[in-house]
């Protein structure tokens, strides 16, 4: 095998290592004093972490097309504590997928199990109270703390204490991510009050926003009223604005806007299921940057059919304002249980009726199985699509793009 | 290698000249493409010799076939110019061995073609990471120059990133 000769110059070796990740560099800590000393100072370079982001991230890589997933393993709370340690231990675990570049249709999957000690509490949480951003994953636990955590580096923090954790609180939404005009990181959350409610009284809700940069949370209006208790979907999140799916039980959906940090309600597209019943039951995406919602519709039993709508460009100040087109109908596909997240524009990942995964061909209309052989639970639950990145959760603002 | 006969009269010629006397004539569009004899061209105006006394020929005429091949995919400027760009630019690195690799980025670097420089440092990680710290200091040719104890201890911080 022949070398790379010679001393590569710093610079040239810092803009080798903004196309490493985090794992192997951290581990080259240990090939001198030299590189100890360059990749201590580069973890902590605000310009280097966004860089390294960037590479990931605007998918400037032109060597690999890996996809990357992110499982997450919560506990009940009546598990007991052996096992709620095991799953502690295999808390997060990735999957990445990427094509054979010499066979198409053959893929290749690598697993990673990230070992970090989040208090147990962390491990209390439900899909819905989970975000995520530039490789830093945001967890509601069941006790309300919010936690930040990025695997990829084995860091976490618990964020302050808001004002909205007194008993008798309900969250229901979770949202986190880089407010590209703010230039800050934010949470959103919200929920009801569950003391509020009373026979003839409708459930009010409240919310707060928490700013990295000021690392405080505060209150900010939110006026949705629902006459039974609600429950929401976990978030989906395109050009600034957070949407969420809230079974009340009538399908409604709210989005929150980053920049105005002002809630709206979307209309739903006409002759749309309202409620889910029958097999009918609907699910947000993200595809090629626009909010899309699946219709699944079961057809008889194992066989459903998806319908693909496409949000509108959605004036996000403009109530009402806002226009579906039905883009696709995927299937009838059998055995297949419900989608999950598009993986590129035309491969869409899906759970099948067995607990596998599946990846389906929008072109090609055929279906892979994923074997998850190595991913430590047998019906794991697919959180979204991830990047290991050296953005710490210690934040302030200076970590950004 | 252009063929300057089917191109339009305006375009100008550089003579660019490597450490080893060899000589490439290219288009002036071409060439700029590297932000250092972009550079040149702009402050010596009218020179249309230029002499680069750290490039060998080897690598010269490889970071210009790179050029070339950009500035040609570029001129249709359709979308899928990217594709092919990157489709090319994969073939490009393909077989890239190690010497050569790190010979083709320092000429790219200081002819300060940054797109360049992207792709070959994003190679040479391909080839690194996931690799034990061992074959890193065999590609290198680094010796570890840690006190006794020394490794141990980052190892044991970081134990993570060795699992």
């Amino acid at each position: 095998m022949g070398r790379i000769c010679g001393d590569l110059p710093e610079e040239l070796l810092e803009e080798i290592f903004s196309w490493v990740p985090p794992r192997s560099l951290f581990r080259f800590k240990c090939v001198s004093k030299s590189w100890y000393a360059l990749i201590n100072s580069l973890a902590k370079n605000p310009e280097f972490v966004s860089k390294h982001l960037s590479n990931i991230i605007d998918k400037k890589n032109i060597l690999s097309s890996a996809t990357c997933l992110l499982f997450c393993s919560s506990v009940r709370t009546f598990w007991p504590p052996q096992k709620r340690e095991l799953v502690r231990h295999k808390m997060f675990t990735s999957l990445t997928i990427s094509h054979d570049d010499n066979e198409r249709d053959h893929l290749n999957y690598v697993s990673e199990v990230f070992h970090i000690d989040v208090p147990l509490n962390a491990l209390h949480i439900s899909i819905a109270k989970r975000s995520h951003c530039n490789g830093l994953i945001c967890l509601l636990t069941a006790f309300h703390e919010v936690i930040l955590c990025n695997p990829a580096i084995k860091e976490y923090r618990t964020l302050p204490e808001s004002s909205l954790t007194y008993d008798g609180f309900m969250s229901l939404g979770l949202g986190f991510n880089y407010d590209s005009k703010a230039k800050d990181y934010k949470v959103v959350k919200f929920g009801y009050d569950v003391r509020q409610r009373s026979r003839v009284e409708s459930v009010k809700t409240r919310a707060e926003v928490y700013s990295m940069r000021n690392d405080t949370w505060r209150e900010i209006g939110i006026h949705f009223n629902y006459d039974r208790s609600p429950f929401c979907h976990g978030e989906v999140f395109s050009k600034g604005v957070f949407y969420w799916c809230v079974e009340t039980p009538e399908y409604v959906i709210i989005s929150f806007s980053m920049f105005e940090e002002v809630f709206h309600s979307i209309p739903l597209p006409n002759h749309f299921p309202v409620k889910r019943r029958g097999g009918r039951f609907i699910k947000l995406v993200v595809w090629n940057e626009s909010v899309a919602l699946f219709s699944c519709h079961c057809e008889r039993e194992f066989t459903h059919t998806f319908e693909v709508w496409v949000m509108g460009d959605y004036a996000s100040g403009v109530k009402g304002s806002c226009s579906w087109i039905k883009k696709l109908v995927i299937g009838p596909l059998v055995d297949i249980r419900y989608p999950l997240i598009f993986l590129k524009h035309d491969e869409l990942l899906m759970k099948a009726t067995d607990g596998n995964l599946m990846l389906y061909n929008l072109c090609s209309q055929m279906l892979r199985k994923i074997t998850l052989t190595q991913v430590a639970f047998k019906d794991p639950c697919l959180d979204f699509s991830y990047i290991k990145s050296l953005v710490s959760v210690q934040g302030g603002s200076q970590y950004h793009l | 290698m252009s063929s300057s006969s089917t191109t339009t009269t305006t375009t100008r010629l550089l003579m660019l000249k490597a450490s080893d006397g060899v000589t490439f004539e290219v288009e002036e569009a071409v060439a700029t493409k590297l932000g250092a004899i972009n550079n040149m061209v702009e402050e010596e105006g009218s020179e249309d010799l230029i002499c680069l006394p750290n490039v060998n020929g080897k690598f010269l005429g490889m970071v210009l076939e790179w050029c070339k091949k950009h500035a040609n995919n570029n001129t249709n400027s359709d979308k899928g110019n990217d594709e092919v760009n990157k489709w090319w630019d994969k073939e490009f690195v393909m077989d890239l061995d190690q010497n050569t690799l790190y010979h083709l980025l320092m000429a790219a670097d200081y002819l300060s073609g940054t797109e360049l420089v992207d792709l070959l440092t994003e190679k040479v990680a391909s080839m690194i990471r996931g690799k034990k710290v061992e074959e890193i200091r065999e590609t290198f040719k680094i010796k570890s120059d840690f006190l006794p104890g020394q490794e141990e201890e980052i190892r044991k911080k970081n134990s993570w990133a060795f699992e």
